[in-house]
């Protein structure tokens, strides 16, 4: 056997333990080498030669593995290492790549930017309102009880029941409080202020200190001749100009001795407007023993593992086993302190909150179409990347990080935009809204903005993110427009139209239910005519001097001729109850030759020319003169409503006689005069049968000066004050509660218009996004294919019917979004009912112009972007081909 | 073949025998494969294979410490046309520095008087 073909059989076999690259790149050098060495050397070295390099071969293949394995080893580390210095350079490109298209960031951020601070502002408003609890230790268990009277709208607790109740299990500390106003200061500086009468055990059933000195405390005499006294903090400043000397000082208020024990710190007001809080009278006393007599309010603490319905509960067996005359009359109640500070407007903000959610999915619908957009256009960008080995997950998180960059600079925008219209919000709200004063930018608003702002980005950008990053190379590189892609942005899109659409409609449509609600409440009759009517309260002091019922009627007189003389004063009167104003009470009136048929109305009390000075028309008969005099006949005017029931009509009712229990003691007097009912309340409350009885003939309680002036009311207060002070030298007459009758009905209809003016702003935010975002579709949409609009133009198709193809596709969008919103507003309006007045949440002319306004929205956003296109000549799109 | 970044020599440091062998040789002139395995052979006697040597001469020519000539043929052995192998500078200088770092090794070593009783 030539020992040549056995060489080389067993170098080629034996090269074969050779790593490929090393064996080709040696293979002749390594032969001849072996080829030598075998002829050289002894026959008996040839096996160890081809031993050798089969070994060789071998270690040299496993020193290739070995090294590839550790550099991929130190790669995998430095990857590791670069995940989080990656994390620094990713954000950098982030916002590189955000700002090289200032547009589409400017776009989003706005559009996130409106829809978040909406919805972060209301949400400062369920916060601050709805949910902050309020500022005394463990407030939930803070409860008010009393007995209500559901016939009148009387609220009061007797001194007997308090007894009772303090006696409950469950009752760790109780209460009771009577409002009481005083006058303070003296001269021009007299003002009325607000301030109740408080049991000793008051302040630690709140569980509240004092600023300075001390509060009372349960150690104090319930009723004592030296009556206590604690001063609220702005009290304080005012009118004893912060001096610290105060606690301990007497002061005399009202001809009384009062001796200061402390001050409140600043921001402590309980009940609301509370100003300064004493002592009990001692007059007092006398009612200790009177079932009856419930003049008093009540908050207690409650004691560990009660509540509030259980006390409820406790206090009906109570009342059950009561035997009082007018048991039937009155049901106890307890409710927790924090569910009333709400002042009922829990489910309106409630409903509100919703509302703006719906503005927040519109928001969120655009910038996820903004994103989609931006990400087809930067496919290739992408792809690029992809092709040059960033990994998939890398991809995606470089896109999760400018989201959000996104969303931190939507959040900051919508935090400053609800800083920026708290203010506004608040003076919205007239003082109608409790504790509306109290909202903020807090710790709490910011977290929950910058959580939503997350969210909504992150889920808005995964989508696409996801999609994008799907992209395998060359496909994406060679064209953006690849058919799939298009059609499937374009299903997206349109269902993000459709979406927009629904929720703007339900916005428009929950607006304008509001605002025809809100024009129905000013078409109610409210018996007056409230144009430059000014209304102030005439305060009388007590002391000795003005006590005399003459007196008084004596100065009511004089001023009432010398208000009338100041220039520009049409007409006054004075007036025991106010139009529009809250009112407690009645009584039984009757006709004189009917004494079982009893109407219970309101009881009034007027001089002459207030009805003209309100502006309540006459309707038979005459009101109050000059001859209606003590001594003279006494005289009543009734309403249209105690005259129909009384004796069917107005005119049969004039000179009849009616019989009525007035406190000094059943009267006679005969009806002169029938006037329109007079709305009390809010515009919502009802008419009710009303007792006018002259102030001459009556006894004088606390009454409010109304004049109709041919000037702006407000620019006559200085002379009226001068008219007082012509009147009583003294001085110690004062006007309080300087308003208008306008002012009166502006606050009264403040509610319905802070949340009419809330939703007016969210629909028109709304049919502004749903219109920018079907423009944007649209303009997007047509932008990707103009090159094959104008090549059918240019092959003969007419420009207009592209633009009504246009339009229609976009109009059947948007229409199947409009009718679904209304129908799911049809469906759901009764969650929004107790919001609306005189119409119904199913009106059909309200819905069907909200649909009509953002049908006609939907028809011009998409006119203009198809009229733009093929507008175009269609020689550049050819050209451009 | 990755281009590797310019090293310096003592990054190379400390060479194997055999890879020292190998660019003494060629230090004195241009060899081809059976050349260096019989250069070594003579001046040290350790019998260095093919196998083994062109695996290092793999390594050095990756690491530019050696570089390939036009084959041409060697008079002493058959006219064939042969690989030429010779050091680059770099490799030169990695040859020096090996051996400057052999030789401190070796000045300890008769500073310690080890290699006073080994007089051949």
């Amino acid at each position: 056997m030539p020992t040549t073909r056995i060489r080389r059989l067993l170098f080629n076999l034996a090269l074969r333990a050779w790593p490929r690259p090393v064996r080709d790149r040696h293979r002749t050098a390594l032969a001849q080498t072996f080829d030598t060495a075998w002829t050289r050397e002894p026959a008996r070295r040839r096996a160890t030669l081809v031993a050798d390099l089969v070994i060789a071969g071998l270690r040299e293949r496993a020193a290739v593995t070995r090294r590839i394995g550790e550099s991929a080893e130190t790669s995998r580390q430095t990857d590791r290492l670069s995940a989080w210095t990656g994390l620094g350079s990713d954000l950098r490109s982030a916002t590189r790549a955000l700002r090289a298209r200032p547009l589409f960031t400017a776009a989003v951020v706005l559009t996130l930017g409106l829809g978040l601070g909406a919805t972060t502002a209301i949400f400062s408003i369920v916060e601050g309102v709805l949910l902050r609890p309020l500022p005394y230790p463990d407030d939930d268990r803070l409860v008010l009880l009393g007995e209500r009277d559901t016939s009148r709208n009387l609220t009061g607790a007797s001194w007997p029941a308090i007894e009772a109740w303090r006696q409950f299990p469950g009752v760790e500390s109780l209460a009771a409080f009577e409002v009481a106003p005083l006058l303070f200061g003296s001269g021009d500086r007299i003002e009325r202020v607000q301030g109740v009468s408080v049991t000793p055990a008051f302040f630690t059933t709140l569980g509240v200190e004092a600023g300075i000195g001390r509060t009372l405390l349960p150690g104090d005499p319930l009723f004592a001749e030296n009556r206590l006294l604690v001063l609220g903090h702005d009290l304080w400043r005012r009118v004893f100009d912060a001096d610290p000397g105060i606690v301990g000082r007497t002061v005399t208020l009202e001809g009384r001795a009062y001796q200061v024990t402390g001050v409140m710190p600043p921001g402590f007001s309980f009940p609301t407007g509370t100003e300064f809080w004493r002592s009990l009278p001692s007059d007092m006393r006398m009612m200790i023993d009177a079932p009856s007599l419930r003049f008093l309010d009540v908050v207690a603490r409650l004691g560990a593992g009660a509540s509030a319905d259980g006390l409820a509960a406790r206090l009906e067996t109570w009342a059950a086993a009561q035997d009082v005359d007018d048991r039937d009359e009155w049901r106890p109640f307890a409710t927790s302190l924090r569910e009333q500070s709400r002042g009922g407007v829990t489910r309106a903000v409630v409903s509100v909150f919703i509302g703006v959610g719906l503005l927040l999915v519109i928001a969120c619908a655009n910038v996820a179409a903004l994103l989609v957009a931006n990400g087809r256009a930067r496919a290739s960008e992408l792809a690029t990347r992809a092709a040059l080995g960033a990994s998939r997950a890398r991809l995606i998180r470089q896109l999760l990080l400018e989201g959000l960059l996104l969303s931190i600079a939507g959040g900051g925008l919508a935090v400053l935009i609800t800083a920026a219209t708290r203010n506004v919000v608040i003076a919205l709200s007239a003082d109608q809204i409790p504790r509306i004063a109290e909202i903020g930018i807090g710790a709490p608003v910011v977290l929950f903005t910058l959580a939503v702002s997350l969210a909504a980005t992150l889920l808005v950008a995964l989508g696409p993110a996801w999609a994008l990053t799907r992209v395998t190379g060359t496909p994406a590189l060679r064209s953006r427009r690849t058919i799939a892609g298009s059609r499937a942005s374009r299903r997206l899109f349109g269902s993000l139209v459709a979406l927009e659409f629904a929720m703007a409609v339900m916005l428009v449509a929950g607006a304008g239910l509001l605002l025809n609600s809100y024009r129905e409440l000013h078409r109610v009759e409210t018996g007056v005519s409230p144009d430059r009517v000014g209304i102030a309260r005439v305060v009388l002091p007590l002391t000795p001097a003005w006590r005399p019922n003459e007196a008084r009627l004596q100065f009511f007189a004089d001023l009432g001729a010398r208000v009338r003389a100041v220039p520009g004063v049409q007409h006054a009167g004075f007036g025991a109850r106010l139009p529009l104003t809250a009112v407690r009470g009645g009584s039984d009136i009757w006709a004189a030759e009917r004494p079982g048929l009893r109407v219970r109305a309101l009881n009034q009390m007027t001089s002459a020319g207030y009805f003209d000075a309100v502006g309540t028309r006459l309707m038979a008969g005459r009101t109050f003169g000059d001859g209606d005099v003590r001594g003279a006949p006494p005289v009543a005017v009734v309403n249209t409503l105690a005259a129909a029931r009384l004796f069917g009509d107005a005119a049969s009712a004039i000179g009849q006689e009616i019989q009525f229990d007035y406190f000094t003691g059943p009267v006679t007097a005969t009806v002169v005069g029938v006037v329109e009912p007079v709305r009390y309340g809010d515009l919502t409350s009802e008419l009710r049968p009303e007792l006018y009885l002259p102030l001459t003939q009556g006894t004088v309680v606390p009454m409010s000066l109304v004049y109709r002036s041919s000037v702006d009311p407000a620019s006559l207060v200085p002379a009226i004050r001068r008219a007082i002070a012509d009147t009583d030298p003294t001085g110690s007459v004062a006007l309080d509660d300087v308003a208008t009758l306008s002012t009166r009905l502006t606050q009264v209809t403040a509610r319905p218009r802070f949340f009419l003016v809330l939703v007016g702003a969210f629909a028109s935010l709304a049919f502004l996004l749903a219109a920018c975002g079907i423009y944007g579709t649209t303009a997007y949409w047509l932008g990707e294919r103009w090159r094959e609009l104008g090549l059918r133009i240019a092959l003969g198709a007419s420009p207009g019917s592209i633009v009504r193809s246009q339009i229609a596709r976009g109009l059947l969008l948007a229409a199947t979004g409009i009718v679904a919103g209304l129908g799911a507003t049809w469906a759901l309006g009764g969650l929004i009912r107790h919001l609306l007045f005189g119409i119904e949440p199913g009106d059909p002319g309200t819905l069907l112009a909200a649909g009509g306004v953002l049908g006609a929205a939907a028809i011009v956003a998409c006119w203009v972007p198809a009229r733009r296109v093929v507008l175009v000549d269609p020689a550049d799109t050819l050209r451009s081909e | 073949m990755r281009p590797r970044r310019p090293r310096s020599p003592e990054s190379f440091l400390p060479l194997t025998s055999v890879v020292f062998e190998i660019l003494v040789t060629l230090a004195a002139r241009e060899c081809h494969g059976y050349l260096i395995l019989s250069d070594v052979r003579a001046r040290t006697g350790q019998v260095l294979r093919p196998g083994s040597l062109y695996r290092a001469l793999n390594r050095l020519l990756d690491d530019g410490l050696v570089e390939e000539l036009d084959e041409r043929p060697d008079p002493d052995l058959d006219d064939e046309r042969r690989r030429y192998y010779r050091l680059t500078a770099l490799g030169r200088e990695v040859a020096g520095a090996e051996a400057a770092r052999l030789e401190a090794q070796v000045r300890s070593a008769r500073a310690a008087r080890l290699l006073d009783r080994r007089r051949p």
